[in-house]
């Protein structure tokens, strides 16, 4: 009787140690598959970030955000020129889903049919939609109801003589601020003021050959407090700022090309517009 | 009979306490993705910084040659080695670098990473390999 006491006491205390130890085995595969299991979307993520920099790289714009708790503002630096960026996105579509691809051992698809137009659409904080027409030379920033900005520092460089300024017609009681730095063969002027967003408001330099830059800032397509920078016969370096209001914080942050990718490795299937 | 009991007993415990051995040892835990996402981590972040600071362009059309990539290389954590190749888009290698010391890596789990490059109007991809350094002795 003594020995069977000893035995069962043996086995429970063997089988409790087993128990335990199938827990801390458990445990670890738990683990463990809370490490891995997103690593494949996670990479997957930084490949298709790395793609965004690259073809941002190829047709710009250069984007910056600045964002405070009260503030927000965006800032683009481009060109206005009849360039189309057509062959240059048909090269890097083939790129992407042939030698990529196949060194990722993945499989990538692109639908850059919005941007082989000679448009170059991105939207900016999901809501703001900013167009650079290539084939029209010209660029618009606004948002579907209005953008709200307070003001924009608006700068443009021609490689040309100026023979006329048409200046925008300010007002005091006005909203939204406007400021113009423009620069070409005459140098650097700069005029200011203020103006309803929903006016439409208009500033114009002129050149010789009736090549011109035209600049709108208030009403553009049916929304206010946007913008329209436009050159006729001529191109520009062009760079602009917009301060505009906080963000809802479920807003996504950065800039997405109107262009998507699918790419899938395995199980991991993403299929998003290109952006960071 | 007490013998024939007392063998049976025996038996009867070796028997159980082979089959906990077994289970026991199965249940061996085998740590193994840590290593595998530094590896990869670094692998990726050290394509970021060469990329970003231009060493890449540089090693491609600069002066500095393959010197360029290599200093950051150099600076990574030294258990882990990174060997480095920017391909174009023919898939040839155009530059390469290698942590000092990390020639041999036979037999060991190594770590891959791609990335695309543009420079130039040319297309690259730039591919890594990283494992941990072979412990000498």
């Amino acid at each position: 009787m003594r020995g069977f006491v000893i035995t069962m006491m043996s086995m429970s205390l063997i089988l409790i140690l087993m128990a335990l130890s199938m827990s801390l085995r458990s445990n670890h595969d738990a683990t463990e598959r809370v490490l891995m299991e997103p690593l494949p979307l996670i990479y997957a993520a930084f490949l298709l970030d790395d793609t965004a920099y690259e073809f941002n790289s190829i047709i710009g714009p250069e984007i910056a955000f600045n964002e405070t708790n009260e503030s927000l503002s965006i800032s683009v630096k481009d060109t206005l020129h009849a360039y189309n960026h057509s062959s240059d996105i048909s090269a890097y579509s083939a790129f992407l889903g042939s030698e990529l691809a196949l060194s990722t051992e993945s499989n990538i698809t692109t639908n850059f049919t919005n941007m082989t137009g000679g448009t170059v659409r991105v939207f900016l904080d999901e809501d703001y939609e900013y167009v650079n027409d290539h084939t029209n030379s010209e660029i618009t920033f606004t948002k579907d109801g209005g953008t709200g900005a307070d003001s924009y520092d608006i700068s443009f460089a021609v490689y040309s003589l100026r023979q006329n300024v048409t200046h925008m017609a300010f007002n005091e009681s006005g909203t939204l601020n406007v400021t113009i730095h423009y620069t070409d063969l005459n140098g650097t002027d700069t005029e200011e003021g203020s103006v309803f967003p929903n006016d439409y408001n208009v500033f114009e330099v002129q050149y010789p050959n009736g090549t011109r830059f035209v600049v709108n800032a208030g009403l553009v397509g049916g929304n206010p407090a946007s913008m329209r920078l436009k050159t006729y016969g001529t191109w520009a370096e062009v760079s602009w700022t917009a301060d505009l209001p906080p963000l809802n914080e479920t807003i996504k942050r950065g800039y997405e090309y109107d262009a998507s990718i699918d790419y899938s490795q395995g199980p991991v299937k993403v299929s998003r517009r290109i952006g960071k | 009979m007490k013998a024939f009991v007392i063998t049976l007993d025996a038996i009867m415990a070796l028997s159980f306490f082979l089959i906990v051995m077994v289970v026991l040892s199965s249940q061996t835990y085998q740590p193994r993705s840590p290593g595998n996402i530094y590896l990869k981590q670094l692998s990726l972040d050290t394509i970021t910084v060469l990329e970003k600071t231009g060493r890449i362009h540089g090693a491609l059309y600069g002066n500095e040659t393959s010197n360029a990539m290599q200093d950051v290389i150099e600076a990574t954590p030294e258990m882990a080695c990174i060997d480095i190749g920017v391909y174009n888009s023919s898939d040839d290698l155009i530059v390469s670098a290698l942590r000092s010391d990390c020639t041999d890596n036979e037999g060991l789990d190594l770590q891959t990473a791609t990335r695309p490059m543009v420079f130039r109007g040319q297309y690259y991809i730039i591919r890594t390999e990283s494992w941990f350094k072979k412990q000498s002795g």
